[in-house]
């Protein structure tokens, strides 16, 4: 299978007047068609920029994409000028967003909405995209006759539900979830994902996921990249990284989700907090929690390097493990 | 098991359909007694001047020095003013003058500057900048000030005024716009839209003006007594309307000499300035109530 995305050494930094903010530093990674690659990490890790910066979207006046190349389909997305990444926005690519809530105008009926996506790309009149709206609000699982209708009139979970009608709308190679599930509670989550999954395979819409939740992450992933501080710490195979996680923050995350088997009183907590991205600490950007850093820890930046095939840690452990 | 849920959650909220947010605020109107009234003298107002020619009793310049300065009778509603002339057929011809101008004004004021706050508080920068600073020196200057001002210098009759009118009313309705807009330009929606690949023109259209439109109609049915009040201003000193073509405003300069020995010249069309004046503010203000429900409670 042909590679549809593919991105090197993506660094983002917003500017303020006093500081530069590193938002994303240097991060790689490749998607394949079809695939779906779920990226984890905290609030603040970068992963919502690094979504932005595919679509080119960081606002110019305080962001910028200070390096790196990104490729989809082959092309670089670095030298599109804006009139085409505007057609490739929505056609191509599509985004879903956090807040169902507030991605929805207020003031236009949900049909218009999708609609209005469908005319934007394709040649097409007002009632072909009005059948082709209601089609996808069939295939969401809303009844069509609510196309007149305005998102105030719908749940939370339905609202989701139009924004990925409106996202797939176009028939896109590259889906980019950001955190679909975090506003909706864990049933409707559970729902959503399991249609998000079998939308995706019905248009062979390739995916990135980012989310807080390692379990969705195993339901639906292929691929996986672990976040911190705008790096990727861990990239690889769901299998590499749920059954050999290496990095000491991978682990961290494993150990911190509570057992079925096990009766704990405390769950196991990464101590101390992410650093603020416009001071990182020197070396590598972990050490200041990670249990195990030495002296070499805290002042070079380890490397990025490939322990098993595909398998990518960013962690001085990392070449111990080569070494043995 | 799933389709089985979707399709549970789709018919959940079925009986909430068919209530358009038009609807709603129209509901929430309805309840609100003094701006109803407001609407239907507005509503009367506005037949009575449309069909002026059919109701009025007498032609609003057949002059009749016999019947000079009659108090109000039947023959004569509101009495005649000094040349004899019919007050109430002249209420209503001036009327007329003073709600066309009045939409025109508001309007085109309505146009010019939604255009232009939108485009301000969306691209921002230099632009914005020059746009601002254009606005805040005709903030500077009094409105009505800036209004004498502009019909003395382009002189009198029905365009200038108007002009002068909307040229006054622009400035506060593009703040206003600018100021709702840079509210929604960081909404989530705005963002997804640009994401799904609208251009710049595409999103001001159909997703920021639309959404600005709520606080504009307040502003047009406030601002549209104001400018009834303005036009009635400029005529009365003499740099709006021209006589003989009737005006509220140049009515009531006209009855100025005789204020003290004969009532209804002055009386009647200041009471119909006082209270179209009113009317629009109480249905202005029971619109924006409507429109906000977290407003009143």
């Amino acid at each position: 299978m042909s590679k549809l995305l593919n991105v090197k050494d993506l660094t983002v930094q917003y500017e303020t007047d006093e500081t530069i903010i590193h938002a994303v530093n240097g991060i790689s990674f490749e998607l394949e068609e079809g695939k779906t690659l779920g990226i984890v990490g905290e609030t603040g890790a970068g992963k919502t920029t690094t979504c932005l910066s595919i679509l080119r979207l960081i606002s110019e006046t305080s962001g910028r994409i200070t390096g790196g190349e990104i490729s989809f389909h082959g092309e670089d997305m670095m030298k599109k000028s804006e009139l085409e990444m505007r057609k490739i926005r929505g056609s191509k690519i599509s985004m879903i967003f956090q807040d169902p809530m507030t991605a929805l105008n207020p003031v236009m009926t949900v049909g218009k909405q999708i609609g209005e996506v469908i005319r934007k790309h394709q040649k097409c009149s007002r009632l072909e995209a009005a059948d082709r709206a209601k089609e996808m609000l069939t295939k969401v699982g809303i009844a069509p006759e609510r196309c007149s209708d305005y998102p105030h009139q719908f749940s939370g979970g339905m609202k989701q539900r139009v924004v990925i009608a409106m996202a797939l709308a176009c028939n896109p190679s590259l889906l980019l979830a950001d955190e679909p599930t975090t506003a909706l509670d864990v049933t409707i989550q559970a729902q959503m994902l399991e249609m998000i999954k079998d939308l995706q395979k019905q248009c062979n819409t390739a995916m990135v996921l980012i989310t807080h939740d390692l379990g969705i992450v195993a339901e639906t992933c292929n691929s996986v990249g672990i976040m911190y501080a705008g790096e990727l710490v861990e990239y690889g195979t769901a299998e590499n990284i749920f059954e050999r996680a290496v990095h000491p923050y991978t682990i961290g995350l494993f150990q911190a989700i509570p057992s079925i088997e096990e009766r704990t009183a405390r769950l196991k907590v990464i101590p101390g907090l992410m650093p603020d991205p416009a001071d990182l600490p020197k070396g590598c950007k972990f050490s200041p929690r990670c249990r195990y850093s030495t002296r070499q820890c805290k002042t070079q930046t380890p490397p990025y390097c490939e322990i098993t095939p595909g398998h990518f840690v960013r962690c001085f452990c990392g070449d111990y493990k080569e070494g043995e | 098991m799933i389709k089985q849920n979707i399709n549970m959650l789709s018919n959940e909220h079925t009986s909430t359909r068919n209530r358009s947010q038009l609807g709603e605020i129209w509901r929430r109107l309805k309840k609100n007694k003094l701006a109803m009234v407001s609407m239907c003298f507005i509503l009367l107002l506005g037949l009575m001047v449309i069909f002026a020619n059919v109701i009025s009793p007498y032609p609003y310049d057949k002059i009749d020095l016999s019947n000079a300065l009659q108090m109000p009778s039947l023959a004569h509603l509101m009495g005649t003013d000094d040349f004899g002339r019919d007050i109430f057929s002249r209420i209503l011809f001036g009327g007329r003058i003073s709600l066309l101008v009045a939409f025109c004004t508001v309007l085109v004021s309505i146009v010019i500057s939604a255009v232009l706050g939108a485009a301000a508080g969306y691209f921002g920068g230099w632009f914005d900048s020059v746009v601002m600073r254009i606005v805040d020196v005709f903030m500077a200057i009094p409105g009505m000030l800036l209004a004498i001002s502009i019909a003395a210098a382009l002189g009198t009759g029905i365009v200038n005024t108007a002009l002068a009118i909307t040229i006054c009313n622009i400035p506060g309705l593009t703040r206003i716009v600018r100021s709702s807009v840079l509210l929604l330009r960081d909404q989530e929606y705005i963002e997804a839209a640009v994401s799904f690949g609208g251009s710049d023109k595409h999103i001001i259209r159909r997703h920021i003006l639309p959404n600005t439109l709520a606080p504009l109609i307040v502003q047009a049915s406030l601002k549209f007594g104001d400018a009834i009040l303005s036009i009635a201003g400029l005529s009365f000193i003499g740099l709006g309307i021209e006589p003989p073509t009737p005006e509220w405003g140049s009515i009531l300069s006209n009855g100025r000499e005789l204020i003290r020995s004969f009532w209804p010249i002055v009386t009647f069309p200041g009471l119909m300035i006082a209270l179209t004046m009113l009317a629009f503010n109480l249905f202005g203000d029971g619109l924006r109530d409507a429109m906000d429900p977290r407003l009143k409670q």
